[in-house]
């Protein structure tokens, strides 16, 4: 026999001759038996409440035994506070079944007369609730707002004032739809579309006039919308986007939205809007991005490839294997983020493998967001578009291939190796299967960022929960550096 | 047929009296394990009239296949599982932040035994103290089996069936709580004892 048996059961049994008061298992039974009462109560309270039809009013003396036949009001036999409970339930029982509502109904006009109003319009699932006007609804409403001479007018300034206007003209047909029952004088619909025009028109040109800085955000989202473009210039992207439609689906939700628009005036709206910060041109291209992912992922395999390939046969200097590393990992992350819209994948690889095998990294350095990290920013917009939106994912887009060939830290710090750890506890804390404990995983990472080698100890060492949480850490990626490996400990509370 | 099986047929059939019979019998041995499991009287005293008054509700369910304390043991070892976790006290781990983010050129080690002493009050030497401690550190798991394998000294057998785990993850859950309860308990100070425990 175990000492250590012993040992328990002795403790065990000083707890039990300590702990239990005198004579407690004299009434336990009685306890028991008034607990059960109290739960059968209980039980039969909740079958009453759901069997029987609910009371709906007070006057109803049949549906509470406790309310007064004569007068029509509950007598209030406790002091529990559950008549309150009640009453409550039973007025909102009643409200429910009455189909009211203690919440007022929303102005339409207070909506649309914001700025969210025009977010319901140019994002996509709100924009499908907005019904196609009819011919002779389109009609009207022109004539109403005199749309053709406020078009008529922006055309003479240019082609993207007339998209400008179409972009916001569903904005102004709703306004002007709902001016007359609210009693809101038609003229200030009028002005509000002249100042909506007069915008688009100031946009266009600060976009026109922004010549020496390409990096501007229209440019940024029209390179990130464009699944097929790799030239460097945005402008050029600019014109391929407006010569062609990219995405039949996003034109067809754009014409949804105007009524009027053509594919081409809606690839305009995706990228004039853009330039004005409106929220169209966001929706323009998640719905790119969204409608295609298989492709994109086929494009980001194949320009990952393509970088890989490049890399080994070019002749450049720019040429890095993190550059190639940054590129299938790009395409991996594509792959995942197929239903969260993910953003067009040529700037990840092509770039990133084009201008540093072929074009060095002095052109790469100027384009991208600093120097050998161009790629970097390419890969975020890839992988995080859903967390981080469109705008910042694209943020480094465009860089060029890396000026270092080999990492230049020796070894991994700490703050480096709990961040790596630290991005995938969340995912360790899923294994969680209902036993607690402690997940103790040692770990070896390799210079080159990934471990190598996991193992667990600890309390739940050996159940399916700690295979699960070794197989998380496996996961964990971390900087590369050029010294030895590196081994720690990471531990995992699992508990609910 | 038994008294016991007699008192059981009655007591399906909805005889409160019957029902009443059987928790007198077997009343001290739920309690006792209760409080094995948890560690102090109060959870232990709720604990046991939860684990009656859930098998009067399912005893019409009892289809008396497996042995009637079995399927109370059962009962009786789910409810304590369930107070602990709605009492959070093996929480008091993850309150301390004792186990989180142990990495690095942490503490991996401080995981462990919790610093709040839950026997206080009780007319205990600190030896006994010392080993309810080092039990109440294990986790849930580990402690239940290691209870019922130890203390209520039950078959691997039967104590899979209560938990309904294989035997050999019993087997494995006992060996490690045994692993853990001598390694803690030659950390843990020994006052009781005239001469030092080996470091």
């Amino acid at each position: 026999m175990d000492p250590l048996d012993d040992k328990l059961r002795a403790a065990m049994q000083a707890l039990e001759a300590s702990a239990t008061p005198h004579g407690y298992f004299d009434g336990l039974a009685a306890r028991i038996e008034r607990r059960m009462e109290g739960s059968m109560q209980t039980d039969a309270d909740r079958a009453g409440s759901t069997a029987s039809p609910p009371p709906t009013t007070a006057a109803d003396p049949a549906a509470d035994p406790a309310a007064d036949p004569d007068s029509g009001v509950v007598e209030r036999t406790e002091d529990s506070g559950a008549h309150d409970i009640k009453a409550l339930a039973r007025s909102t029982r009643q409200r429910i079944s009455r189909r009211q509502t203690s919440q007022h109904e929303v102005d339409d006009s207070m909506l649309s007369s914001s700025q969210s109003g025009m977010h319901a319009i140019a994002l996509p699932d709100p924009a499908k609730m907005i019904a196609l006007p009819t011919p002779e609804e389109a009609r009207a409403l022109s004539a109403s707002m005199s749309m053709s001479s406020l078009a008529a007018a922006a055309e003479e300034t240019g082609g993207a004032q007339v998209r400008g206007a179409v972009a916001r003209e569903p904005v102004v047909a709703m306004r002007s739809d709902q001016a007359p029952s609210k009693g809101v004088p038609v003229w200030l619909w009028a002005g509000g579309g002249l100042a909506v025009v007069a915008a688009a028109a100031v946009a266009f040109m600060m976009m026109n006039k922004d010549d020496a800085e390409p990096e501007a955000g229209a440019n940024d989202r029209v390179a990130a919308a464009d699944t097929r473009g790799s030239s460097e210039d945005p402008r050029d992207q600019l014109a391929a986007r407006e010569a062609e439609p990219v995405n039949p689906a996003a034109a067809q939700d754009a014409v949804t939205v105007t009524g009027i628009t053509t594919p081409d005036e809606a690839a305009g709206v995706g990228s004039g809007s853009g330039a004005a910060g409106s929220a169209a041109g966001s929706g323009a291209i998640a719905e790119v991005a969204g409608d295609q992912p298989t492709d994109s992922d086929e494009e980001a395999d194949a320009d990952a490839k393509e970088s890989r390939s490049k890399k080994t046969a070019g002749s450049g200097s720019g040429s890095s294997k993190k550059d190639d590393a940054k590129s299938k990992s790009g395409a991996g992350d594509a792959k995942g983020t197929d239903t969260v819209a993910p953003p067009p994948p040529d700037v990840t690889g092509d770039k990133g493998g084009d201008k540093g095998s072929g074009k060095g990294s002095s052109k790469g350095s100027s384009k991208g967001s600093g120097s050998g990290t161009g790629t970097g920013g390419a890969v975020l917009g890839a992988g995080d578009s859903d967390e981080l939106g469109i705008g910042d994912a694209i943020k480094g887009g465009g860089g060029g291939g890396g000026d270092d060939d080999k990492p230049k830290k020796s070894e991994l710090t700490s703050k480096e190796l709990r961040a790596g750890l630290d991005a995938v506890s969340s995912k360790a804390k899923a294994c969680y299967d209902g036993a607690v404990g402690t997940v103790k995983v040692k770990l070896t990472v390799a210079s080159t960022g990934s471990v190598s080698k996991a193992s667990a100890t600890g309390d739940l060492a050996g159940t399916p929960a700690a295979d699960c949480v070794v197989s998380v850490i496996k996961g964990a990626s971390f900087p590369a550096w050029t010294g030895a490996p590196m081994s720690t400990v990471y531990a995992v509370l699992l508990s609910d | 047929m038994s008294e016991e099986a007699d008192d059981l047929t009655r007591a399906r059939g909805g005889d409160r009296a019957a029902f009443g019979a059987l928790v007198r019998r077997y009343q001290r041995r739920v309690y006792a394990t209760a409080l094995h499991i948890l560690g102090n009287h109060a959870d232990a005293d709720d604990v046991t009239q939860e684990t009656f008054v859930r098998a009067y509700r399912g005893i019409s369910q009892f289809d008396g296949r497996a042995d009637f304390f079995t399927w109370l043991y059962r009962i009786t070892v789910n409810t304590a599982l369930n107070h602990v976790r709605s009492n959070k006290r093996v929480g008091a781990l993850a309150d301390a932040g004792l186990a989180e983010v142990e990495h690095a050129g942490g503490r991996p080690e401080a995981i462990g035994v919790p610093e709040r002493t839950p026997f206080e009050g009780l007319t205990l030497s600190r030896e006994v103290q010392r080993v309810l401690e080092v039990i109440a550190g294990l986790s849930p798991p580990l402690r239940v089996t290691l209870v019922l394998a130890t203390v209520e000294q039950l078959p691997h057998k039967q104590i899979a069936e209560i938990l309904d785990i294989p035997e050999g993850t019993v087997a494995w859950r006992v060996n490690e709580a045994r692993r853990l309860l001598r390694e803690r308990l030659d950390q843990a100070p020994q006052t009781t004892r005239a001469t030092p425990a080996k470091p």
